[in-house]
């Protein structure tokens, strides 16, 4: 892996994590901040809106109902909205990782340095998992932080919360590393942003459609909205390896195409 | 260090249907200037691209200091640097932030991109965004040059530069020459070609149709003369070597290879009001001459 790469990389996109983060950051307090007040009045507002189901509706085995309630809220205002915007930053980053530099005619000049470009690919890459985990921990921190001071009663293990924000990295990753396969495809970054994202919009409606029809529900493991369980995790319950495992090995075997692709294709200007 | 510095053995690529390169036989000497000429779309860039490893050839293969291209490309690639034709800029980065990223890829020496700020007048505490195209293709000039290698390969170096820089920049292009260096420079900027290069090759349609010193070059360069007499021009107005010549009162209009000293001979017996020259297009000056000598 090349440092001068991995470095190059992480300072082409401060200025977009630093956004990422504070927007994450401060979706994580707010949210954290209003429990209290739906902690306070979730009998009306779950009657009001015609049942809990609206507000997700978890029951996490083994849990309290005060728990339940919490996994419920949290679910339903902070982690389906985090999952869409995950998606769209492994989107974002990983289709970027290569098309943004060929949109610019610096990957011509990066794939003409001395280096081969696998290891080029790599040191890339290796920038993808620094940048997602820094987006990821900033949930981790807005979540911790928020539940000292307004969820202190829900007892939500630091440890927990980790596990939890694991998942949601190894997701990111997952998204990522299908955009970055699009991306030594097609080079193109219109064309690849606009597939990924394409692609991503199917999944989504696969998971709404598998969740309405029983007989569908089979869409949900076609979906990789599917695999995203991170409120599961938070019971005390054992870490839902299966899930995890299968959004793991899509993010390595995605990245693996594509650096076998990468090595091999012309890069016409 | 080896003779050739650059060699291809019967490099071709192909883009489906398209023969963009056609089996291309080139020899590029250490320590000279090879001009690469030829119009656009005639097959000079995928050259470039296949020797820089961006692409990788249909058949035939490439060498640069005796390492294959492809084969050792990081190695050969240690001694080459490469400025493309199209920009190849972070435009919300600083001058000096974007020259400084690059070169640590490189290692290139910060002394010599400091030299080549200071020579092309670049003032790299700007965000390149705000700069003209001519200032961002300076430092485009200099994130190639700075780096301390015994070959450059560079493709349309002086689009968009004025003519002093594109002066300063000759300059330096022949400093690195005279300090061994290797330069391919490709370009249809004939002038540009003639007033840097020792040897050129011409490309067209993919082929490489003739390789000359430059003195040939200027032998082949066939130039549009306008020349304005004090009164009516001259009814037996005879000039050696020239062309097409029409009159038309006081003006005649001709074309001229090669050297245009014999004309303004000839014309040293008349009153001119004014003279003008005209370079045709690479494709009308260039390539009529070697098609009429059956070299295309």
């Amino acid at each position: 892996m090349s440092l001068s790469v991995i470095r190059l990389t992480l300072r082409t996109r401060r200025l977009a994590i630093f956004w990422f983060d504070f927007g994450i950051l401060a979706l994580g307090l707010l949210i954290m901040g209003l429990w209290p007040l739906f902690a306070e009045n979730w009998d009306d507002l779950t009657q009001a809106m015609g049942g809990s189901e609206v507000f997700g509706g978890t029951q996490v085995e083994g849990a309290s109902a005060q728990q339940n309630t919490f996994y419920s809220y949290f679910s339903s205002q902070y982690t389906s909205t985090l999952m869409l915007v995950l998606a769209y930053f492994g989107v974002w980053f990983g289709a970027g990782l290569i098309t943004r530099d060929f949109g610019t005619g610096t990957l011509d000049v990066l794939l003409a340095a001395p280096m081969s470009r696998t290891r080029f690919l790599l040191s890339r890459i290796a920038a993808l998992l620094v940048l997602t985990t820094v987006v990821v921990a900033a949930s981790y921190v807005a979540i911790l932080v928020g539940a000292a001071i307004w969820a202190r009663e829900v007892d939500l293990g630091a440890l927990e919360l980790l596990v939890v924000h694991l998942q949601m990295l190894v997701f990111t990753l997952a998204v990522a590393g299908g955009g970055l396969l699009l991306a030594t495809l097609i080079l193109q970054p219109g064309r690849t942003y606009g597939l990924a994202a394409g692609i991503i919009v199917i999944m989504f409606v696969l998971l709404i459609v598998a969740d309405i029809a029983s007989n569908l529900e089979w869409l949900e493991k076609i979906s990789i909205f599917g695999y995203w369980n991170p409120v599961d995790q938070l019971g005390p319950g054992d870490f839902i390896w299966r899930d995890t495992l299968v959004l793991g090995v899509t993010a390595l075997v995605t990245s693996a195409i594509a650096l076998v692709i990468f090595r091999r294709r012309d890069i016409v200007a | 260090m080896s003779d050739i510095a650059i060699q291809t053995w019967g490099l071709t690529k192909h883009y489906g249907d398209v023969e963009a390169l056609t089996d291309l036989n080139l020899e590029v000497r250490s320590g000279e200037i090879f001009g690469y000429l030829g119009p656009n779309g005639a097959g000079k860039t995928t050259t470039i691209r296949l020797l820089m490893g961006l692409m990788r050839p249909t058949r035939g293969r490439a060498e640069v200091l005796g390492l294959d291209v492809h084969r050792d490309g990081p190695t050969a690639r240690n001694s080459m640097s490469f400025l493309p034709s199209d920009s190849s800029l972070y435009t919300f980065m600083k001058v000096g932030q974007y020259l400084e990223a690059f070169g640590n890829l490189t290692n290139a020496p910060r002394k010599r991109r400091d030299e080549l700020t200071e020579r092309l007048e670049l003032d790299t505490s700007r965000k390149i965004g705000d700069l003209s195209m001519g200032n961002r293709q300076k430092v485009v000039v200099v994130r190639a040059l700075q780096e301390d290698v015994p070959v450059y390969v560079v493709d349309e170096p002086t689009r968009g530069l004025d003519p002093l820089v594109q002066q300063e920049f000759g300059k330096i292009i022949s400093e690195l020459r005279d300090e061994g260096r290797t330069v391919l420079l490709s370009t249809h900027v004939l002038s540009e070609a003639e007033a840097l290069c020792d040897r050129v090759g011409i490309l067209r349609l993919g082929r490489l149709v003739q390789v000359d010193t430059v003195a040939d070059l200027s032998v082949a360069r066939m130039r549009r003369v306008t020349v304005t007499f004090d009164g009516e021009a001259p009814a037996d107005l005879t000039i050696p070597g020239v062309s097409d010549i029409s009159i038309e009162d006081g003006t005649a209009r001709f074309e001229v290879s090669g050297s245009i000293d014999p004309v303004i001979k000839a014309l040293a017996r008349y009153t001119v009001v004014d003279l003008e020259t005209d370079e045709p297009s690479f494709e009308e000056s260039f390539l009529q001459h070697y098609e009429s000598e059956g070299g295309a």
